[in-house]
């Protein structure tokens, strides 16, 4: 009996050993972890996340407010009229001055010099414009409970 | 000798992604900038994107980590190999 068990530990011992070597044949490296944020815009979009979460939790009114201003958000096309009008909402001016402090943070590196020699290239404030109301999106999106959001 | 500013960074797991919205507010929100930067465990993962002062991969990596990028589900092989007769028989039998 104890022979039997022993020679099924054996058999079993040998499969295992025989995908380990067909696993350890291959050389795909799996995945692991999020892919790293390449570009200016997507990293943008992540500071600005960051800080209207932390900065609107647990205030539902500005919350509220900032969801309903979006729509008008939408219509800017540079992040100057952006941050204009956000500061010409009282309870957000906070806001737009930090999203500016993220903006500027991440521009002074040297890796975004074509962002920052041609900042004021229509088709770069399009984008910036379009990654901060993502960030804005995002960050309404966490707070009511989405991915991360809690 | 000119004064250095250090910044040291504790271990934790999860608790790095606290740590990562500090730094965040360091130095985005408060300007600071750091001649050195040390950590352990998770920090000391930390510590390479705030000296290149990657902090927007910082958040984004922290955010978006999953349970199966750390733990994954591996096969018990050492009960595969070796079965135990269940206890649980007998134990329901007292």
């Amino acid at each position: 009996m104890h022979l039997r068990i022993s020679n099924i530990a054996i058999l079993r011992t040998g499969i295992v050993l025989m995908i380990v070597c067909i696993f350890a044949a291959c050389e795909t490296t799996p995945d692991v972890g999020p892919e790293p944020l390449g570009g200016f815009n997507e990293k943008v979009t992540a500071l600005v996340t960051t800080t209207i979460r932390g900065r609107l939790r647990e205030n539902l009114p500005k919350q509220k407010l900032l969801e309903t201003q979006l729509p008008s958000f939408e219509k800017t096309l540079t992040m100057n009229q952006l941050m204009d009008e956000l500061k010409g909402i009282d309870p957000l001016k906070d806001l737009a001055y930090l999203i500016e402090t993220d903006i500027m943070f991440e521009l002074q590196k040297p890796e975004h010099h074509r962002e920052r020699i041609s900042f004021n290239n229509p088709e770069i404030q399009r984008e910036l414009v379009s990654a901060i109301l993502t960030g804005m999106k995002r960050a309404l999106d966490q707070l009511k409970g989405g991915k991360g959001g809690k | 000798m000119a004064n250095k500013r250090a910044l040291v960074l504790s271990g934790g797991g999860a608790k790095g992604a606290f740590t990562a919205g500090v730094v965040k507010y360091l130095m985005v929100e408060f300007g600071l900038n750091f001649d050195l930067v040390v950590g352990t465990s998770t920090g000391a993962l930390i510590a390479p994107l705030v000296a290149s002062q990657d902090i927007a991969n910082l958040i984004h990596f922290y955010e978006n980590v999953e349970q199966q990028d750390i733990l994954k589900d591996r096969p018990d092989l050492l009960a595969f190999l070796f079965p135990m007769p269940s206890m649980t028989p007998n134990l329901l039998n007292g």
